[in-house]
């Protein structure tokens, strides 16, 4: 059994006991396992009743029985470069007991059940412990995989089927896998990733129908490994304050005795290399590029200043940690070897105080013993926090600092963006010592393998575990939606958020589902595709729209749409919703759709974000939209969405607004995100859009009136809507939705709504209103206006129906239980009351 | 690929046989070469013997004058030399531990054969 590799290394599998029959295994175990433990008591016997030759006989027996009984559970070779360097290498030698065993129980399931060798492959592995274990943290639970395991029994064997080959080239498909999970032998988990490397037609249909992916399952088998580990302690960052170790504190001075004493700094510090030595800090999973930026500016002779600028949780603490971790270890250029990198606490400098002016003192005197050495490496936290110290009549404590900045110490430094723009950018002493290192979140993949080898630590304490998926979710959803924070800290806080709720709902697991709901009822955005009530809520949209607003059934249907597909999950990610101009008349429903959307659907007219745009004619608008670059207001658009992501946007009168103003929103439209004055993106893609115009209305009247088709009228309009908006803004529109003027049919339907939300009032007041035909016909003829469309009805009614119905309560002429009819008399309203 | 009971069997215990003595001869050595330099190397770290050595010349807590001189080429000398012999005491002793390692097996079987 034979085959040929890319690189000419002929591999075999030659193993006499995969191919033996079940009875002649099982008597070769249990022969083989009697000699070695009889061989070993016989050895033992010997030591203690034996003598001379016999003894000593005795003694190298129990050496060897004792090596071969460790030995006999682990494979005949390591999976190891040098064992893979031969042109023949028979892949037997690599395989574990545990490994040949499944094997060889594969070849009898396969016979027994005249099942496919794959498939009686993947059945036994479903049964194997560590498999269901690994498993787990995918979300399979034990009547899952009992499902996957009957799907299995449905794929029969082929005669073609050849169990060597079979075996071969899993054996030989596991070796990389093996080797990627430096894993010592072709073992259990080596073969079943090795098996997803099969390609013929039966074999890739029987992975598709798991529905398992090979990376995760490669992950999900790291982590259960590292899990089992008992000495893996993540190690952590520092807090702020120095902490007092369980030994005395005592001035330190390095190896080469070159370092004078730092009594103050010792005491309002925390020394990171001492910590890094104890292995208390030291881990960075990516900012790769940066740390080697740090060290590269650290060695030189001049400027070596560093200022590590980020948001806070982005990791730049993570960065300085793992400086001091390769100091201890010698792992720098040789100009920072036997530096002590020592983390001023700021906070700990107002221990104590005495008099208002000791903290600046106290920094004084430790700025002297800086200086007075020369292997410190001197980090700062929050930077700008020295410039918020004063004291009166004397230096800042910023000022204080300065005779460092120009010294010879490497100092690091860290601050967020937008404290540097506000306080430290002004100063040009910082631009002058400090060369500036932006860190960069983690990608997704480094964050979750920061969150993966961190949830062995939650484990360990909470007894709860958190499923691969719910990590992955997790940083999905924490970069999508929580965007305040960066990664890793932002998807940290939704799981260790999860594990309470699942430690309160007494959940040994947290899953996919609780991250999801988490973030739903964090950003208030629905995640999930839609279900039950809600469902029946979007599938009846128009219907309910319709019962409080009439005509424009186009529009009506597309914001539906929109709304429903974004509900199935089929909407463009990377966009809103949906973005729409409504155009035409005034007082035909534009605004009035969108109130009665937001009511419908999204709970309440308040919870519409609503702009009248005629307030932002002059281009300052656009600083009011997101934020002045000074800092000092927000943006009304980028905090409301910001405050609730999933909402409805109405731009009233869009067409009124400053052009620069109206550039403001092309990449809103194209892409669903804005940033606002402090660089921070804020994320539109859950937002409906609307906006109204009264352009062309004019046009559009008159075109309707000549009977001309709407389609035809909707294209010509857009052409000449760019006299109005430029093109590119009117391309990014989702669609133009041309509002027809309302007939006096649409008139005394409307009547007729309005009407009965007066009925409702009068209800309440347990007034019953009716009106006959005459009522709707007449208001509908004295409220239609071709000017100002339905907007003068309600004038009509509240003068002529609600004003004498006033006056009718007032006057106590009906009170409750009464009935009040109205009608039209010789064109004359006529109310008349009934007990 | 069917091979009798006895042939195959004996075939493992052969394997077994030739991996004892390679695990007590020659993994052996790779184990002992390993720790040796880990404890050499934290050794050094702690008596500072390199350190000094690099700073051999840079007077004590960088009082560059002539008394400093004086006072911190004698001290660094001594640290240099008391170090180093620490470590070269500790070679010599680890390596003793091993080669009383490898002599045990050949001993027992001597006696064994003998």
């Amino acid at each position: 059994m034979e085959t040929n590799s890319k690189n000419q290394t002929r591999f075999v599998l030659r193993d006499a006991y995969l191919f033996w029959p079940r009875w002649k295994q099982f008597l070769y175990r249990v022969f083989f396992q009697a000699f070695l433990y009889l061989g070993f008591l016989f050895s033992l016997f010997l030591v203690f009743l034996g003598f001379g030759r016999y003894r000593a006989g005795g003694i190298l027996g129990v050496f060897f029985f004792f090596f071969a009984i460790l030995r006999k559970n682990m494979s005949d070779c390591p999976v190891n470069e040098k064992y893979l360097t031969k042109n023949k290498i028979n892949l037997a030698v690599f395989l574990s007991p545990q490994a040949k065993d499944l094997l060889s129980e594969t070849r009898f399931f396969s016979q027994e059940r005249h099942l496919s060798l794959i498939a009686s492959f993947f059945y036994l592995c479903f049964n194997e412990p560590e498999i269901i274990q690994s498993l787990s943290y995918l979300d399979y639970t034990p009547e899952h995989l009992g499902e996957l395991r009957e799907q299995l029994l449905q794929y029969s064997s082929s005669t073609k089927e050849s169990v060597q080959d079979f075996f071969l080239q899993l054996t030989r498909e596991s070796l990389a896998e093996a080797q990627e999970l430096k894993r010592d032998s072709l073992d259990v988990y080596s073969l079943m990733l090795g098996a997803f490397h099969f390609t013929d037609p039966e074999a890739v249909k029987l992975l598709e129908e798991l529905g398992i992916e090979k990376n995760d399952l490669a992950i999900a088998f790291a982590i259960n490994l590292l899990a089992k580990k008992k000495n893996v302690e993540p190690i952590k960052g520092l807090t702020d304050t120095p902490q007092n170790f369980f030994r005395p504190k005592k001035i330190r001075v390095n190896r080469s005795l070159t370092s004078r004493p730092t009594p103050t700094l010792d005491k309002f510090s925390v020394d990171f290399t001492d910590l890094a030595q104890r292995l208390k800090i030291g881990v960075m999973v990516g900012h790769l590029t940066e740390y080697e930026a740090l060290v590269k500016i650290l060695s030189r002779p001049g400027k070596n200043n560093v200022l590590l600028l980020g948001e806070a949780g982005i990791g730049k603490e993570t960065i300085v940690s793992y400086l001091a971790y390769n100091l201890v270890r010698g792992q720098v250029p040789p100009v920072l070897r036997d530096y002590r990198l020592i983390a001023l606490s700021f906070s700990s400098l107002f221990q104590d105080l005495k008099t208002p002016f000791e903290a600046c003192n106290r920094l004084d005197q430790i700025v002297k013993e800086v200086l007075a050495n020369n292997d410190i490496i001197l980090y700062l936290s929050d930077l700008h926090n020295y410039k918020l110290l004063t004291q009166e009549g004397g230096l800042s404590a910023f000022e204080i600092l300065k005779p460092l900045f120009e010294g010879n110490t490497p100092l690091i430094a860290t601050s967020t963006p937008v404290d540097f723009h506000r306080l430290l950018e002004i100063d040009s002493t910082v631009k002058n010592s400090f060369e500036i290192i932006r860190v960069q979140e983690v990608s997704e993949v480094e964050a979750l393998k920061i969150l993966a080898f961190q949830s062995l630590s939650w484990q360990r304490k909470t007894k709860i575990k958190i499923s691969y998926q719910a990590l992955k979710r997790a940083v999905l959803l924490a970069k999508r939606f929580l965007t305040d924070t960066p990664l890793p800290s932002s998807a940290e806080s939704l799981l260790t958020e999860a594990l309470e709720g699942a430690r309160q709902r007494k959940q040994k697991l947290v899953t996919e589902q609780d991250i999801v709901n988490l973030v739903s009822v964090k950003t208030s955005i629905p995640l999930e595709v839609s279900q039950g009530e809600e469902t029946e809520r979007l599938l009846s949209l128009e219907q309910d729209i319709h019962k409080s607003f009439i005509n424009q059934e186009e529009a009506v249907a597309l914001v539906a749409d929109a709304l429903r597909q974004y509900r199935a999950g089929l909407a463009n990610p990377n966009k809103p919703i949906g973005v729409f101009l409504f155009v035409g008349p005034t007082g035909v429903g534009k605004t009035e759709l969108s109130k009665i959307l937001a009511k419908v659907y999204f709970g309440s007219e308040k919870l519409m974000i609503r702009f009248d745009m005629s307030e932002y004619q002059d281009q300052r608008g656009v600083f009011r939209f997101i934020g002045d670059p000074e800092g000092q207001t927000s943006g009304v658009l980028t905090e409301a969405v910001k405050e609730r992501p999933f909402s409805l946007i109405l731009l009233d009168e869009f067409e009124k607004a400053h052009p620069k103003v109206l550039d403001l929103f092309l990449p809103l439209f194209d892409e669903g995100r804005l940033t606002d004055n402090l660089g921070n993106t804020i994320d539109f893609t859950n937002t409906i859009i609307i906006a109204t115009s009264n352009a062309l209305s004019d046009y559009i009247k008159d075109e309707i009136e000549k009977g001309t088709a709407f389609n035809t009228l909707t294209e010509q309009l857009k052409k000449k809507l760019t006299n109005y908006f430029n093109p590119e803004l009117l391309n990014r529109f989702d669609e133009v939705v041309v509002f027809r003027p309302l007939t006096q049919e649409h008139l005394k339907e409307i009547v007729k709504l309005k009407l009965n939300s007066l009925q409702l009032t009068m209800l309440e007041k347990k007034i019953s209103l009716e009106f006959d035909f005459s009522v709707v016909e007449r208001l509908a003829q004295l409220g239609y206006n071709p000017i100002f469309g339905a907007r003068p009805l309600d004038t009509v009614i509240r003068h002529f129906i609600k004003d004498e119905l006033a006056q009718l309560i007032l006057k106590n002429k009906v009170k409750a239980g009464d009935k009040v009819f109205c009608t039209v008399v010789n064109n004359n309203f006529q109310l008349t009351v009934t007990s | 690929m069917s091979q009798s009971f006895l042939l195959y069997f004996l075939s493992r215990l052969g394997f077994y046989l030739k991996e004892f003595f390679k695990t007590y001869f020659i993994y052996s050595f790779d184990w002992f070469n390993t720790i040796y330099f880990k404890i050499i190397l934290e050794l050094d770290r702690k008596l500072g013997v390199s350190t000094n050595y690099r700073y051999f010349l840079v007077p004590l807590w960088q009082e560059y004058s002539f008394p400093a001189y004086l006072l911190s080429i004698p001290i660094r000398a001594l640290k240099i030399l008391g170090g180093g012999a620490c470590l070269v005491i500790f070679s010599i002793l680890f390596w003793c531990v091993y080669l009383g390692w490898l002599g045990i097996l050949v001993v027992l079987i001597i006696k064994t054969l003998r």
